[in-house]
C-alpha cells in the first residue's frame, strides 16, 4: 500500500503529488534565496523516433524515478543516476484515435505494480522492479473511438481510471477496478439514461432517463471524463470533471445533456453519482469540463469549509463546497470570457449573452453567421494543472487569453457528399502573450499577480514551502518565480518545449527537482492561428532531473551579493503570514 | 493578429510560386513513366474502402483501373482519409512545400487525379488551384423506407409530416443526421437514431427497428443489395429540396479532379471516361455493386421507385 506515504517527502507517489492534487511540496531547502543554484543532476532520453509531446507526471519511489512518455511507453530510472532499469514499449495497433496527439500523462504506484494506460484504452499493470506485464485488461474499445492518455488514480484501495475519446458516439465512463488483479469492482457511465454496475453486480441509471436530452441523443453523448480525478479520503468521494456532449453542434441536443462538461462527486464504494456540478449547461463551445477540481480547506470567517475548486475551460474559476456541490464564488480568471457574464450564484448556472452558433439547417449564404467567443475551445486553462500553494493559500493557475471564431459552412464537400459543416478557428486576442501564469486568491477571486508568456502555457504548475513556483513554457524553459510576487528566479532551457509536470522530492538530504521535456499536445494540431508562433518549436523526449551541484557554494554564498535582499524577503514572509 | 495573417497569405503565395515554376504539363511527365497515379478515400464505402484483407476495393477502384488501362497506362493508387473539408483533400493533388514536423508528411509525388469529387461552382471557386471535370454520376440525398409502417409516399418528398413520430436511421453526424435533428423545427429530432454507417441503418431498417433510413441514394441502394432477400414493403424517395438551404444542395454531379493548368491531361480524362461510358464499362461498374447509374444529364429519371428493391443485375 502506498496510500499511507503521502507525507514522506522522499517518495512522489500520487499524481498530483496528493489525491487532493495540490501539487504542493513541503519541502523548502529549494527557496527563492536558494534556487538560483539549482542545476541540472541528470538527463534521460527517451530515445527512439517516437518524439511529440511529452506530458506526464513522474513518480518517484524508493530511489526510482516512473515515467511515461508519447506512444504509451514507459520507463523506470535510477533516481541518482539516471541509468535505466527497464522500459515498457506497448504494441499500439493501427487505427487507434487519439483527438490531441499521443501523449501519457502518468501511471500510478499500488504495492509492486507500477500501472498505466495506452492509447489504445488498455490498462497494463506492470511488475515494479522488471518492467513484465502482470495483467492487462480492456478500458474500452480503440476501434469504437476510445483511447486513454490519463494517469490512473488509486483511491479507496481500488484503481479509478475514466476513458478518453470525442468522436463516434464514444461514451464517457469511470471505472474502478481492484489494482492487484485489474478485475472490475464498479463502473459508471457519466451521461444520463446508461445503465452503470455496482460492486454486487446489479445495474443502476445514470441520471433519468430523458430529464435532460432529447429523443436517442444520449446514446451518443460524448462526456468522456478523460483527465482523470481527485479523492478525498474522509468523505470517501471522488471527484472527475467530464468532457463536452457530442455532437459538437448544439442544435440536434436541447437540454441541458448531463452529466457533460460537469464535475461529479461519485461514492467511491458504489460510484454512484452523489452531487454534480455543470459548468457549461448544452455545451456549444467545446468547453469540455474535465479539470481537476483541487481538494483544499478554506478558513473563512471562522470557519473551516471542506472546499474545492476548479480553472474551467470556459474561463471561470469555480469554488465548491466539496461535501454537497454547492457553488460559493465564481469569478473569471482570464480577462477575455464573451460567452457569459457571470454566473447566477443562486442558480449556480451561467448569465449567457447570446454568442451561441447559428443552425446550420436555418443558414442562408455563403458562410453563415460567424460568431467570435472567449475563451477559445482549447479554454481558459486546459488539462495542465493549477497549483494550490499550502503556503500561500493562493491557487496558481496556466492560463490562457485566446479566443476563437465559429461559423456554419453551408456549403461543404466532405468525402465526395455535401456536408452541413461548421469552421472554426483559434486566434490570439493580445500581439505579446497568449499564456499568463496567475496567482488566484479563492476566497475574493482576485488576481494577485501574473506573469505573461508568449506562446500557450501547457505545463502544470508546482509550488513549494520554500515559496517558488515552477512551470514550464513551449519555449522550452523550467522556470521558478517567487509565488508572492510572480518575479524570475530562475530559468533553465530544456531543448525542447515543457508541457509537462514538475514534481520535488528529497533524497540523501538534498532536494530535486524533475521533469520532462518534448513539445507537443493539442495546440500544434488545433492551434489555428496559433499554430505559427509554436511552429518552429523541436521536437523532443527527455526527462530532467535536478538538484544543487555536489559541489555547491558556501552557506555564506546563498546571501552573497544579496544578502539585503535575503532579509526583505524574509520581512516579506513574516507580513505575509500575518495577512492571511 | 493581422501580422500573423499576412505572414500566412505570403507564405501560401510564395509556395503557390515555387509549386506553379515547377510544374510542366502533367499529361507530358505522365507519359514519360507511363504510371497514372490516382487519389482515392480510403474509407468510403462502397466508392473505395479496404475490405477484410486490408486491399482498396469499390466503385471508384474500378474505375480507376478501366481508366488507367484505356489510357495505356499502370495505375498506382494513392489512397487517403478525408479531412474535416474537401478542400483540404485537395491537397492531395499538390506537391507540398517543405512541411514542419507538425504538417502530415509531405508527399513526393502528388497525385494525377483524383475521383469522387462533386461539380459545384463554389466548391470551384473556393478551390482555384484545381479543375473539376468529366462527372460519371448523379448522387443524390434519398429516404429508404418501410410503405407499411409510413404509407406510400411520393417519389419527391418535400414535406417532413409524413416521418414526424417515427424512428429514423442515419449515419452518425451525417448530412441527414444535421438536417433531421436540426431543422424542420425539431419535429423530428426525437426520433433519430444514430448508427456507424449507412449499411448498419439499413440493417436496422430490415430488422425494423428503424421505419426509415436518409442517406444518399447510392449508398441505400448499395447497402439494400448487400443483403440477398431483401424485405417486401420497401420503397425509395428522392428528397428533392426537402434537405436544403439556399446553398446546400441535396444532388450534385460527381466527377474527376486535377491541378489546374493541365489542358492535355484534362483533354486525355475527358476522352477517355467519354468512352468508358459510351461502351457501359461505367455502368457495368456501379451495376456490380448494386447501383443503378444515374447519369449526369439523366436528371428526369433520378430515383427509380425501388418496391423490394432488388438492384438490376
Amino acid at each position: 500500500m502506498i496510500d499511507n506515504d503521502l507525507d514522506d517527502v522522499e517518495r512522489v507517489v500520487a499524481y498530483g503529488m496528493n489525491p487532493q492534487a495540490h501539487r504542493y511540496s513541503p519541502l523548502d531547502k529549494l527557496n527563492r534565496d536558494t534556487v538560483k543554484h539549482l542545476t541540472p543532476a541528470w538527463a534521460f532520453s527517451f530515445g527512439g523516433e517516437k518524439q511529440r509531446g511529452q506530458e506526464s507526471f513522474t513518480l518517484v519511489h524508493n530511489g526510482v524515478i516512473y515515467v511515461t512518455g508519447s506512444y504509451s511507453r514507459m520507463w523506470a530510472v535510477d533516481a541518482r543516476t539516471g541509468k535505466r532499469l527497464w522500459q515498457y514499449e506497448h504494441r499500439l495497433p493501427e487505427g487507434i484515435m487519439p483527438c490531441c496527439d499521443v501523449v501519457n500523462r502518468g501511471a500510478a504506484l499500488y504495492d509492486d505494480l507500477v500501472i498505466f494506460g495506452t492509447l489504445d484504452a488498455q490498462l497494463v499493470a506492470l511488475d515494479r522492479e522488471t518492467g513484465r506485464v502482470r495483467w492487462r485488461d480492456r478500458i474500452a474499445d480503440f476501434r469504437a473511438g476510445y483511447s486513454y492518455t490519463a494517469a490512473p488514480m488509486i483511491a479507496n484501495d481500488l484503481l479509478i481510471t475514466g476513458n478518453s475519446g470525442g468522436e463516434f458516439g464514444a461514451i464517457g465512463e469511470i471505472q474502478a477496478r481492484n489494482p492487484r488483479t485489474g478485475e472490475m469492482v464498479w463502473r459508471r457511465p457519466v451521461i444520463e439514461g446508461h445503465m452503470g454496475t455496482l460492486p454486487d453486480g446489479s445495474e443502476t441509471m445514470t441520471g433519468t432517463l430523458n430529464a435532460t436530452w432529447e429523443g436517442e441523443a444520449w446514446k451518443t453523448g460524448g462526456g468522456a471524463p478523460w483527465l482523470g480525478g481527485t479523492y478525498d479520503p474522509e468523505l470517501n468521494l471522488i471527484y472527475f470533471g467530464t468532457g463536452n456532449p457530442a455532437p459538437w453542434n448544439a442544435h440536434s441536443r436541447p437540454g441541458d445533456n448531463l452529466y457533460s462538461s460537469s464535475t461529479l462527486a461519485l461514492d467511491a464504494d458504489t460510484g454512484e453519482i452523489v452531487w454534480h456540478y455543470q459548468t457549461t449547461p448544452n455545451d456549444h463551445w467545446d468547453y469540455d469540463g474535465v479539470n481537476e477540481l483541487v481538494l483544499f480547506d478554506m478558513e473563512k470567517g471562522g470557519e473551516t469549509i471542506k472546499a474545492a475548486a476548479k480553472a474551467d475551460r470556459n474561463g471561470f474559476f469555480y469554488v465548491l463546497n466539496r461535501e454537497t456541490g454547492e457553488l460559493l464564488l465564481a469569478e473569471k480568471f482570464v480577462n477575455h470570457v464573451t460567452w457569459a457574464e457571470g454566473i447566477d450564484l443562486e442558480t449556480g448556472r451561467p448569465i449567457e449573452t447570446g454568442a451561441r452558433p447559428g443552425n446550420p439547417a436555418a443558414t442562408d449564404g455563403d458562410r453563415g453567421e460567424s460568431v467570435t467567443v472567449a475563451p477559445a475551445f482549447l479554454g481558459g486553462k486546459n488539462w495542465n494543472h493549477m497549483s494550490y500553494s499550502q503556503r500561500t493559500g493562493l491557487f496558481y493557475i496556466p492560463s490562457n487569453e485566446w479566443e476563437m471564431e465559429i461559423w456554419n459552412e453551408p456549403v461543404t464537400y466532405r468525402r465526395g457528399a455535401a456536408f452541413l459543416g461548421a469552421g472554426f478557428t483559434i486566434k490570439p486576442i493580445y500581439d505579446d502573450k497568449i499564456g499568463v501564469l496567475r496567482a488566484m486568491d479563492p476566497k475574493t477571486g482576485e488576481i494577485q499577480w501574473e506573469v505573461p508568456n508568449r506562446t500557450p502555457l501547457w505545463s502544470s504548475i508546482l509550488t513549494t514551502a520554500g515559496g517558488l513556483v515552477f512551470y514550464g513554457t513551449p519555449e522550452g524553459y523550467l522556470k521558478a518565480v517567487d509565488d508572492e510576487t510572480g518575479e524570475e528566479l530562475w530559468k533553465f532551457q530544456t531543448g525542447s518545449g515543457v508541457v509537462g509536470q514538475p514534481v520535488t522530492w528529497t533524497m540523501d538530504g538534498e532536494q530535486y527537482v524533475a521533469v520532462v521535456s518534448g513539445w507537443g499536445g493539442a495546440v500544434p494540431l488545433w492551434g489555428g492561428e496559433v499554430a505559427p508562433l509554436v511552429r518552429d518549436i523541436s521536437q523532443g523526449g527527455m526527462l530532467w532531473v535536478f538538484n544543487f551541484p555536489k559541489k555547491r557554494p558556501s552557506v555564506g554564498d546563498y546571501s552573497g551579493v544579496d544578502g539585503s535582499r535575503a532579509h526583505l524577503s524574509t520581512a516579506r514572509r513574516f507580513s505575509f503570514g500575518k495577512t492571511l | 493578429m493581422d501580422r500573423i495573417k499576412q505572414l500566412i497569405a505570403a507564405a501560401v503565395v510564395a509556395a503557390a510560386l515555387v509549386a506553379g515554376s515547377a510544374q510542366a504539363e502533367r499529361w507530358d511527365s505522365i507519359q514519360q513513366t507511363g504510371r497514372l497515379s490516382v487519389a482515392l478515400y480510403d474509407d468510403l464505402a462502397p466508392y473505395s474502402c479496404q475490405n477484410l484483407d486490408g486491399r482498396l476495393v469499390g466503385v471508384d477502384l474500378d474505375l480507376a483501373r478501366a481508366l488507367a488501362e484505356r489510357l495505356g497506362l499502370e495505375l498506382d493508387l494513392v489512397p487517403f482519409g478525408g479531412g474535416d473539408s474537401m478542400s483540404e483533400d485537395f491537397e492531395m493533388l499538390r506537391e507540398s512545400p517543405p512541411a514542419g514536423e507538425w504538417e502530415p508528411a509531405s508527399r513526393e509525388v502528388a497525385a494525377d487525379v483524383m475521383l469522387h469529387v462533386p461539380l459545384d461552382p463554389l466548391l470551384s471557386e473556393r478551390n482555384p488551384e484545381v479543375q473539376i471535370l468529366a462527372p460519371y454520376y448523379h448522387e443524390s440525398m434519398a429516404v429508404l423506407y418501410d410503405n407499411v409502417a409510413l404509407g406510400e409516399l411520393p417519389t419527391q418528398i418535400t414535406d417532413p409530416q409524413p416521418f414526424v413520430g417515427h424512428r429514423l436511421g442515419v449515419e452518425m453526424y451525417s448530412l441527414s443526421y444535421v438536417f433531421l435533428t436540426n431543422g424542420f423545427n425539431g419535429q423530428l429530432r426525437a426520433g433519430v437514431a444514430n448508427h456507424k454507417s449507412v449499411p448498419a441503418a439499413v440493417t436496422a431498417l430490415l430488422n425494423g427497428e428503424v421505419s426509415a433510413v436518409f442517406g444518399t441514394r447510392t449508398e441505400l441502394q448499395n447497402a439494400l443489395a448487400a443483403h440477398t432477400s431483401p424485405r417486401p414493403g420497401l420503397a425509395m424517395s428522392d428528397l428533392g429540396n426537402l434537405f436544403s438551404t439556399n446553398r446546400v444542395r441535396s444532388s450534385w454531379a460527381v466527377g474527376l479532379a486535377i491541378a489546374d493548368g493541365n489542358p492535355q491531361l484534362a483533354a486525355q480524362l475527358r476522352q477517355a471516361m467519354e468512352q468508358l461510358d459510351a461502351d457501359g464499362t461505367i455502368e457495368d461498374i456501379f451495376a456490380n455493386y448494386g447501383i443503378p447509374l444515374v447519369r449526369p444529364g439523366d436528371l428526369g429519371e433520378l430515383i427509380p421507385h425501388a418496391d423490394g428493391a432488388a438492384p438490376p443485375a
